[in-house]
């Protein structure tokens, strides 16, 4: 079952093909030569789809595919490395899109014999996967259909009979493909980008997983002592070692508002006045129950929440975290973190991410309080800022596609662009990902690191911390084409492990360190060395561009949305940043010029394909 | 007595006492393999660690054919007998918690047996949310009951020496 031929350590050497217009799974090996080039996870994901995926297809074509994959590293004792990474053409930016996921998920595939599954081609009628040990089959999906994430894994482990099975699955946000569904392990969600759409697309609506067989490793006794090591240090670190326990991500809320960079009511402004009270304190005594880990992590992050008086009574959710207490708080302007939590349950079981479906909501909600968007357009709903039933009214018919509810399920600048008289002034989006709650305008590089992002709007391509510390002056648009190349490069190459990003608290917060270059070479086997997996990173990156390139994305795509260009943070600690036109430009050159792409397209130049060993996109982008 | 005791107000679910349980036992990571088992329930997930509770009067024990589980008097934990066991499977059948198993490719049954007395799971924890009875020094205590024997010998002492001899002549 399991390729006993694998030169590498970590990996099981085999991928899953799923065809679902033929019902047909395929057990490929996996081909050495990635593994050294592209690693796994982001990298060969990039490579698979890059080749698998014809040019310009709509997302919910069923040719778009769909990789579901882990990092040599899951599954073994080296601790924060068990994500899961799902990949695809993003309905919601029609680019690559890559988002990841904790949980138990991606060591139970690696035990189950896989380090990834492809899917490709549209099932006829609803199905779910079974992945036993090897042994695949599809099982009829119909009567999981239309439920939630919570009914259907229930559902699907009283079917199979055991409990313990790991489940990947979709909401109703993703069969009625809401372009920010996501897809979901457990309760922890790749939330952004909408790729659970396109399995709904696909009539895929779970794949559950057991498995049982072990991982070998290169150097077994080498990577427990750096095991113990990586484990000290996170529990010696302050931030990894206790703040993360205490409180999670939460505290952000508050260190944001006092620095006046907690994006608030549709980013009109940065501070939120009544941000203690959604902040981490209020969280922990109010909401949280229990805290909660990921599989083999020590920093323990996650928190059970649950509501015990008030309207809101009896709801349970694990989270909510930072970005979201920003997302369906702050950015709404609600300020009831009980309603935030009771939000955090819906879009967990309706499947879709937290991030987007909030910035939607508030985007609607300064379009009704403009006068843009009546009454009658809301369908009678009062969708002031700060109205926390209406923003829980408008998660469930975006959810649904109802009303209104049916433009926001767009993302905003879809929705911009059906609702029109003007709106678009007061989309908040990169490349149609609205970015998380991170200020582009009070951090230049962060703000630039959206617009070059392959992703758009996310802060997992370039990494706010450097700036928001203030470990790399956060006003200065000095340097900062070199500095978010070389984040980008580390996040490519953590992304392609796959590693918590959290663990740059205590491995720094830009680049590669010794402790990744001996963690592959011990799990592997692979000998890359600091300056390999920078390079590695630079590949994935390159790669991931030069998809978004052959769909026809160039240097003019590579901008921030009007709010960051042109309105300064009117209050606060920050007030009257902003990123200039002119500084943007400046910033995207020095990084184009750093990265060795073309200046005036922003395309990479077929000397620095050549030099990553990408040769096969050159025809695609310059013949 | 030596066992595992678990806070499980407390447990995360990280799942690190399985991971280091089986490196530790099989040489491999494999949480199906380990000794203890973070069984996971509903939706949050609720992880509730298992393992044996090395009981006083052990139903695996008892029903063993064999003789194959007996208790190590240092560390007070309930041991297989490899070369007794023959996998039949009856204390699986027996133990209450489900926290004894057959070996899937050895084919006998497999438990906690505290790792001679430093057991490995307690080790990692790194919360502390395990602890284990049998870590602390073993200095003789006297329980209610041994003070209480030790007084009834006491007792029977004296009167053994007051009666000693004195048989009365009827």
């Amino acid at each position: 079952m399991v390729s006993k031929k694998f030169p590498y350590g970590g990996y099981k050497g085999q991928i899953l093909r799923i065809d679902l217009s033929s019902m047909k799974t395929i057990n490929e090996p996996l081909d050495p030569h990635l593994a050294e080039k592209f690693l796994g996870g982001n990298g060969l994901a990039a490579y698979y789809l890059y080749k698998e995926i014809p040019p310009k297809i709509d997302a919910y074509d069923k040719r778009n595919k769909i990789a579901i994959m882990t990092g040599p590293i899951a599954g073994t004792i080296l601790p924060l490395c068990s994500r899961v990474g799902v990949f695809g053409k993003s309905p919601l930016t029609d680019m690559f899109f890559d988002s990841y996921a904790g949980g138990y998920f991606a060591p139970e595939l690696k035990f189950a014999g896989y380090d990834g599954i492809l899917i490709e081609g549209k099932a006829e009628n609803p199905v779910y996967l079974w992945i036993d040990d090897g042994k695949v089959e599809f099982r009829f999906a119909e009567k999981l259909w239309g439920k939630g994430i919570y009914e259907t894994q229930r559902l699907i482990k009283e079917e199979l009979n055991d409990e313990e099975v790991q489940i990947a699955v979709i909401g109703p946000a993703g069969e009625n493909l809401v372009r920010y569904a996501g897809v979901f392990f457990g309760v922890r969600a790749a939330g952004r980008g909408g790729l659970g759409a396109v399995l709904g697309s696909k009539n895929l609506k779970a794949i559950a997983v057991r498995g049982s067989s072990d991982i070998t490793v290169y150097d077994h006794e080498g990577l427990i002592e750096l095991s113990e090591k990586v484990i000290q240090q996170i529990m010696k670190n302050p931030v990894s070692g206790k703040t993360y326990y205490e409180f999670g991500t939460t505290p952000n809320v508050m260190a944001g508002n006092l620095a006046g960079v907690l994006g608030t009511r549709n980013w009109q402004t940065e501070v939120f006045p009544e941000a203690e009270k959604i902040n981490g304190v209020a969280f922990k005594n109010i909401l949280v129950k229990r805290n909660k880990a990921c599989y083999n992590c020590p920093m323990m992050c996650g928190k059970i929440a649950e509501v015990n008086d008030g309207p809101y009574q009896g709801a349970v959710t694990e989270g909510p975290e930072y970005e979201t207490l920003f997302s369906l708080g702050s950015l709404c302007g609600v300020n009831d973190l009980k309603a935030i939590a009771l939000g955090d349950r819906l879009c967990d079981d309706y499947g879709m991410d937290t991030l987007s479906a909030g910035a939607a909501v508030a985007f609607a909600m300064e379009l009704y309080e403009r006068g843009i968007l009546s009454l009658k357009d809301t369908g009678g709903i009062d969708l002031k800022f700060a109205n926390a039933e209406a923003m829980l009214e408008m998660l469930k018919l975006i959810s649904e596609r109802k009303g209104l509810g049916d433009i926001l399920a767009e993302g905003t600048r879809r929705a911009a662009q059906i609702i029109g008289k003007g709106s678009e002034d007061y989309a908040v989006h990169i490349k149609g990902l609205e970015p998380a709650g991170h200020s582009a305008r009070a951090h230049k590089g962060l703000g630039m690191g959206y617009a070059v992002a392959t992703r758009g709007g996310s802060h997992h391509d370039p990494r706010p911390k450097a700036e928001r510390s203030g470990e790399v002056d956060r006003v200065t648009t000095e340097g900062k084409g070199q500095y978010v190349a070389i984040i980008n490069n580390m996040t490519a190459a953590t992304d392609s492990f796959i590693i918590c990003h959290m663990a740059e608290n205590f491995l720094g917060f830009f680049d590669i360190t010794e402790v990744h270059s001996r963690a592959i070479k011990l799990v592997t086997g692979l000998n890359f060395g600091v300056d390999g997996i920078r390079t590695l990173g630079e590949r994935v990156w390159n790669l991931e561009r030069a998809f978004n390139c052959r769909e026809g994305k160039r240097r003019e795509d590579d901008t921030l949305p009007k709010r960051f260009l042109t309105e300064p943070i009117p209050e606060g600690p920050s007030a009257g940043l902003y990123i200039t036109e002119e500084q943007l430009e400046k910033m995207k050159d020095d990084y184009y010029a750093f990265r060795g792409w073309d200046i005036q397209t922003g395309i990479p130049t077929k000397e620095k394909l050549k030099e990553l060993g990408l040769e096969f996109t050159i025809k695609d982008l310059w013949d | 007595m030596g066992k595992i005791n678990v806070d499980f107000a407390q447990c995360t679910g990280c799942r690190m006492c399985e991971i280091w349980c089986s490196l530790k036992k099989e040489g491999v990571v494999n949480p199906k393999k380990s000794r203890i088992r973070v069984t996971l329930i509903g939706l949050p997930e609720i992880p509730v660690p298992v393992t044996c509770q090395q009981c006083n009067s052990a139903p695996c024990a008892r029903v063993c054919v064999s003789n194959a589980i007996e208790r190590n008097e240092t560390t007070g934990a309930l041991i297989v007998d490899k070369s007794l066991c023959t996998g039949c499977g009856e204390c699986v059948e027996a133990c209450p918690f489900g926290a004894i198993f057959i070996h899937p490719v050895e084919n006998i049954a497999v438990k906690c047996d505290l790792c001679g007395g430093e057991p490995e799971c307690v080790k990692h924890c790194v919360r502390g949310f395990l602890s284990c009875d049998c870590e602390a020094p073993k200095v003789e205590k006297p329980t209610i009951n041994s003070t209480s024997n030790q007084k009834r010998v006491k007792f029977a002492q004296k009167i053994s020496v007051k009666y000693k001899g004195e048989k009365k002549n009827p």
